[in-house]
C-alpha cells in the first residue's frame, strides 16, 4: 500500500496521513484501515477517521487521521532510509484569496514560506500550495500514493524559499565561490 | 558606499542627471511612501526615501551575503494570519488524539 519507492523522489508530491508524529504507530492504522484507505484514495477524497490503537507505551490511544498532500524535500528511494523530511501542502480557502494583496504576493511567488500549485502533474487537482514553514519528518510508510512531480526548476526555487524560511546561514558557500 | 552615508550596504549609485523621476515621485518619497517603478505590470524598481532606506539596509545586506534574516522580519500581518488558520486546522486533529483504557 505505501508508494513504491522508486517513486519516492524529490519533488514528489504524495498523499500521505496526518498526523506525521514519528514513531506513532501509524503503520498499524493503515494494517487495520486498509480497505477504507484505499477507497478513499480511488475516490480522491480527503478522509478523516478515527481508530483507536494499542500502542506499547500507553494502554490505549483514539487518534482522528486524515489524509493530506505532502512534497518530498530528499530523495527517499534508497530503501535503507526510513523517514523523509517533506513540507505539507495545503488547500488555499477563498477567504484567504481575498486577501487581496497577500493573494497577489502569493501569484508572484513573494512569499518566503509558499510555493504555489496549480498543475495537475504537480499533484494537486486545485490551487494549493506548499507551505514550507512546517517542514517535519515522516516515516516513508506513511506515504500512500504518487500524485505528480514538481520540476528541477520548481525544485530550485523551493531551495531558494527554504534558504529564507529555515533561516540557513550559506554565507560561507557564496563566501567560497567568490 | 556612498560617501556620508551610515551604512555600508553594497550599491550601484546613478548620478541624479542620469535619471528624470517626477515630482509627484519624489513627493511621495518625500512622504515616506515607496514608489514602485512598473514595466509591463510587474514590479521592476523601487524607491525609498533614504531614512527608510538605512532602516531596512541591513537586513538586505544580511540577505545579499547569504546571511539568515528572521523569517518573522519578512512576513505580514496577512502571513502571519494564513500561518494562524494552518496551526489552528492541525491542531483540529491532533486534538483529536486522546487516550482511554
Amino acid at each position: 500500500m505505501p508508494v513504491a519507492l522508486e517513486d519516492l523522489t524529490r519533488g514528489a508530491v504524495c498523499i500521505g496521513l496526518y498526523p506525521f508524529s514519528l514513531g506513532f504507530p501509524l503503520h498499524q492504522v493503515v494494517r487495520e484501515s486498509a480497505e477504507e484507505i484505499d477507497a478513499s484514495l480511488e475516490e480522491h477524497v480527503s478522509i478523516e477517521f478515527e481508530k483507536t490503537v494499542q500502542p506499547e507505551d500507553v494502554p490505549e490511544v483514539v487518534v482522528r487521521l486524515k489524509l493530506r498532500r505532502v512534497l518530498l524535500l530528499q530523495d527517499a528511494t534508497h530503501g535503507g532510509r526510513r523517514d523523509v523530511i517533506v513540507a505539507p501542502i495545503t488547500s488555499l480557502k477563498p477567504h484567504q484569496r481575498e486577501r487581496t494583496s497577500w493573494y497577489e504576493r502569493l501569484l508572484r511567488g513573494q512569499i518566503p514560506y509558499l510555493y504555489r500549485l496549480t498543475e495537475q502533474q504537480q499533484g494537486v487537482t486545485a490551487e494549493a500550495a506548499v507551505n514550507l514553514a512546517n517542514v517535519t519528518t515522516v516515516s516513508r510508510d506513511t506515504l500512500l500514493r504518487w500524485t505528480g512531480q514538481l520540476s528541477e526548476q520548481e525544485m530550485r526555487t523551493i531551495s531558494e524559499k527554504l534558504i529564507d524560511t529555515l533561516e540557513l546561514d550559506i554565507s560561507g558557500r557564496l563566501d567560497a565561490l567568490r | 558606499m556612498i560617501a556620508g552615508l551610515p551604512w555600508t550596504m553594497t550599491t550601484f549609485t546613478l548620478q541624479a542627471k542620469d535619471i528624470r523621476v517626477p515630482s509627484s515621485a519624489r513627493k511621495a518619497v518625500a512622504r515616506h511612501e515607496a514608489v514602485q517603478v512598473v514595466a509591463h505590470s510587474e514590479p521592476q524598481f523601487v524607491l525609498l526615501n533614504v531614512e527608510d532606506f538605512e532602516l531596512v539596509a541591513p537586513l538586505l545586506e544580511r540577505r545579499r551575503a547569504g546571511q539568515p534574516v528572521p523569517l518573522s522580519d519578512l512576513l505580514t500581518e496577512d502571513d502571519f494570519a494564513f500561518l494562524e488558520e494552518e496551526r489552528e486546522e492541525d491542531a483540529l486533529a491532533l486534538n483529536q488524539l486522546g487516550t482511554s483504557g
